[in-house]
């Protein structure tokens, strides 16, 4: 078991954000412990692809009944990678997210926007050989949320990621090229600067768009992974 | 001969998991049917009977609420100390790893597993038995991980490196769950989890 590369923390949100309302009374206020990673955090769960069903990484087919869901047809793709730039392969990437009127199919959300009868929001894949995953889904819609005034989240899709030890565990969220609200956002807003913001910004990908079929937006991962040297020694 | 820094991909950093989370990990928790089947087994090595434990266990924040929305994983050991860092379906009992969320309601959360063993690392260090948790909710704008030991195995808890060297002395106890008495033919454990405030949960900077 290697060494992990440190946290960089200078590109993660800080878990008190008051522009955040929810994280006021949920943030620790004693610092955390630091120590170096033990077998309990150098390993990590292994999911095989034969845990996931044939259409667990297509939202767009993987609820539908009496057609397909309403919204724009958009492949994501990507690759999940470390630090320096070695694909992650048998990563396993959960993801969901509300529906094209910004509606989540949950008990608990009661946004006014209708849920789509061919459209549950959930969806799984696991990185191939180089660490690239791929899903098909539908664009969803921006909604309010409760954080004091007219907060809105931008269209955004919840992504979870499984790295090679349990210490790199994280979820994030993908938002969309071009969104004017992300600026808005206050969720988006607890990005400590611009460079950790734009990397969760997918990009449009007209090369992986299909004709009369799908737009396409790519959107990379990258995790610690073990500590590697940085400098390495070239011919001149 | 020229020394060259190696191209340097940046982290990407994390957001909140929202309240919505149980979509995509837990989707039977989402109060709709026809999700996606969960990945992780609700009980354990549910064919071994020696050596059941069962964790309950509130989170609370700083306001004294509950937190009914977090989800919880976990990761442990298996009862001699190993890490199965294999596919579940490559194993004869399944893998240790697993997640629960807080109930809506009552905010209860239930971890149905085998004891781990203690794990001895590659210093030679003890740790005594734990779980190692990783807990995502609204407003965690990153997961916070800590750790569940056990009140009955004290004397393997004052050797544990963590205990030991690394925990203030007057914070150990957030991390060692107690027995509770209430069921004689089951293990239980009580584990009460607190983000904030007086007698907060110890957390860790990985």
């Amino acid at each position: 078991m290697s060494k992990l590369a440190p946290k960089d923390r200078s590109r993660f949100p800080p878990y008190f954000a008051d522009v955040y309302k929810s994280s006021i009374y949920r943030a620790p206020k004693q610092k955390l412990v630091t120590f170096d990673a033990t077998p309990s955090e150098q390993t990590g769960p292994v999911f095989g692809h034969d845990e996931l069903g044939p259409l667990d990484h297509d939202l767009i087919q993987n609820y539908a009944t009496s057609g397909y869901p309403i919204g724009e047809r958009l492949l994501i793709h990507g690759r999940v990678c470390d630090e320096t730039g070695r694909g992650l392969a048998g990563s396993l990437i959960e993801l969901w997210q509300a529906n094209a009127g910004g509606r989540y199919r949950h008990q608990n959300d009661g946004y006014l926007a209708p849920l789509d009868p061919n459209f549950g929001g959930c969806g799984r894949t696991i990185t191939d050989g180089q660490g690239n995953y791929h899903f098909m889904t539908i664009k969803p819609g921006p909604y309010p949320f409760p954080n004091g005034g007219a907060s809105w989240r931008p269209a955004h899709i919840h992504f979870s990621v499984f790295g090679a030890t349990f210490a790199e565990r994280f979820v994030t969220q993908l938002y969309f090229e071009g969104d004017p609200m992300i600026d808005l956002c206050p969720i988006a807003s607890t990005l400590p600067n611009a460079s950790a913001c734009s990397s969760l910004i997918a990009r449009l990908d007209m090369s992986k768009a299909a004709s009369f079929d799908h737009l396409a937006y790519r959107f990379d991962i990258v995790l610690r992974g073990p500590c590697q040297t940085h400098f390495e020694t070239l011919g001149s | 001969m020229q020394v060259k820094e190696k191209a340097n991909f940046l982290q990407t950093p994390s957001q909140t998991a929202g309240p919505y989370v149980h979509i995509g990990l837990l989707p039977d928790a989402a109060g709709h049917t026809n999700l996606l089947p969960r990945l992780d087994a609700e009980v354990l090595w549910s064919d071994v009977r020696e050596g059941r434990i069962e964790i309950t266990g509130r989170i609370s924040d700083g306001a004294g609420d509950l937190v009914k929305d977090a989800t919880i994983e976990f990761w442990q050991a298996d009862v001699s100390g190993h890490y199965v860092a294999a596919a579940a379906n490559d194993m004869l009992h399944g893998r240790g790893w697993g997640r629960c969320s807080t109930d809506f309601q009552s905010g209860l959360f239930k971890i149905s597993t085998l004891k781990p063993g203690a794990v001895v690392d590659a210093s030679g260090r003890l740790h005594a038995p734990h779980l190692t948790l990783w807990i995502i909710a609204r407003g965690l704008n990153d997961g916070l991980y800590t750790r569940i030991y056990f009140e009955d195995e004290n004397d393997k808890n004052v050797t544990d490196y963590l205990l030991t060297q690394k925990i203030p002395t007057d914070r150990k106890k957030t991390l060692i769950a107690k027995t509770d008495h209430s069921s004689e033919t089951l293990h239980r454990y009580i584990f009460d989890i607190v983000l904030q405030g007086d007698n907060e949960t110890v957390f860790f900077d990985l």
